[in-house]
């Protein structure tokens, strides 16, 4: 996958036409939608932290998608859409849980805490080591990398979904897996 | 652990994990990975990276989630003839906004009925003045005159006379064209005569636009009908 790709891949297509589905009345192709990305929104939303309600933030992300699916122009894939909408529903999620627990800010300095949602049990010593490295990251850096790393984005979806430019998504990738290292070493 | 020099590359490892590189590229990549020890580690560190994220992650139901969505916007009936209560919603604003443009024609014309019966009184007004002369006029105190504090002037006495005249005179031709507008107080300040002709002329109003109601009416009749 490139920065600048020249055209929708096979993917959007597919989307596309899933949804164009949808929009003619056939429910199935809401479904399809839901099984192609859950997982991926599900993987998101366990690295971003979400523990027990993983399953409802990603039915919550599909509701709202789908809610607002006529004012989806198809200007970013659908994926980047819906990892922007799940991003924003957590992290209203964290200031809600935040003002009720009267804890710190959202200001990346308390990683370790916040994103402390992974498993414990990992079989194999180096991921639970890799793990260990990417809960301590600052929570743009877990975004970014996880994004990056786990579901192969490009820095310019990247970049739509955090709502940063392309530049500071590169920057944010490389310090992450810069820090990643230094804690591995 | 270091970092390769060659950002470019170091750019493209994830790409490279996830199998989305074009060919060309992608085995660029692969040629510089197999000769650089850095970049060596980082794919590997990246595989792992991608296999820690992704295991253990809750799984979850998509026909659960499928269920809960909205309905789409245009629904599938499996019955025939029997359509969804949007679609219904829909098809219904459809059929009635042309009974809302036709009254918006309606309201249009009863306006322009309603401004032309106004011109017609107002052109009454003047025959009106034109045939009770200039003493029926001079008469008639004008606001213009009384707003200077007492009876009307010789000179504006003159004025209103000299367009009454020249009204009468042209009235063979173009009755009350170039009578103007009364400047008269109300009705109160008419006399006897300039009332029966008021009365008189108002007679004939009421009989001058029938012709315009009577082609209005069938077409709001034909628009409330539909």
């Amino acid at each position: 996958m490139t920065d600048d790709p020249s055209g929708p891949g096979d993917d959007a297509l597919v989307d596309a036409a899933l949804i164009e589905r949808w929009r003619e009345g056939d429910q199935r192709a809401a479904t399809e939608l839901v099984a192609r990305h859950a997982p991926a929104l599900a993987r998101f939303a366990a690295n971003l932290g979400a523990r027990d309600d993983v399953e409802e933030l990603v039915q919550d992300t599909f509701v709202r998608a789908f809610g607002s699916l006529d004012a989806f122009r198809g200007e970013s894939s659908l994926r980047t859409w819906l990892f922007t909408i799940e991003r924003r529903l957590l992290l209203d999620r964290r200031r809600s849980e935040r003002r009720r627990r009267d804890q710190a800010t959202l200001d990346g300095h308390d990683a370790a805490t916040e994103y402390d949602a992974l498993d414990a049990v990992v079989a194999e010593e180096t991921e639970r080591r890799v793990r260990d490295a990417v809960e301590r990251l600052t929570p743009t850096q877990r975004e970014v990398f996880t994004l990056r790393v786990t579901e192969g984005l490009s820095y310019k979806e990247i970049a739509e979904i955090v709502g940063s430019t392309e530049g500071a998504a590169r920057v944010h990738y490389h310090n992450a897996m810069r820090a990643v290292k230094e804690f591995l070493r | 652990m270091t970092d390769c020099p060659n950002a470019e590359i170091r750019d493209l490892l994830p790409d490279l994990v996830h199998g989305t590189l074009a060919g060309e590229e992608r085995a660029r990549v692969e040629s510089h990975v197999a000769t650089c020890a850095d970049c060596a580690s980082e794919l590997a560190l990246l595989r792992a990276a991608r296999r820690a994220l992704s295991t253990g992650v809750p799984a979850v139901n998509v026909e659960r989630i499928a269920s809960a969505l909205p309905s789409p916007p245009r629904a599938v009936s499996t019955t025939p003839g029997v359509v969804s209560i949007e679609t219904a919603r829909r098809e219904r604003e459809q059929v009635a906004r042309p009974r809302f443009a036709g009254w918006r024609r309606a309201a249009a014309v009863i306006l322009v009925a309603a401004g032309a019966t106004t011109v017609a009184v107002m052109r009454s007004d003047r025959g009106r003045d034109s045939a009770v002369g200039p003493t029926a006029v001079a008469t008639a105190p004008s606001p213009l005159a009384g707003s200077a504090g007492g009876a009307p002037t010789a000179a504006s006495e003159t004025v209103v006379a000299t367009r009454a005249g020249s009204a009468a005179s042209a009235a063979s031709s173009t009755p009350a064209r170039d009578a103007g507008l009364s400047m008269a107080g109300g009705v109160s300040d008419l006399d006897d005569a300039a009332l029966v002709a008021l009365l008189g002329d108002l007679d004939r109003i009421d009989a001058t636009p029938a012709t315009e109601p009577t082609a209005v009416m069938p077409e709001m009749t034909g628009e409330g009908s539909e």
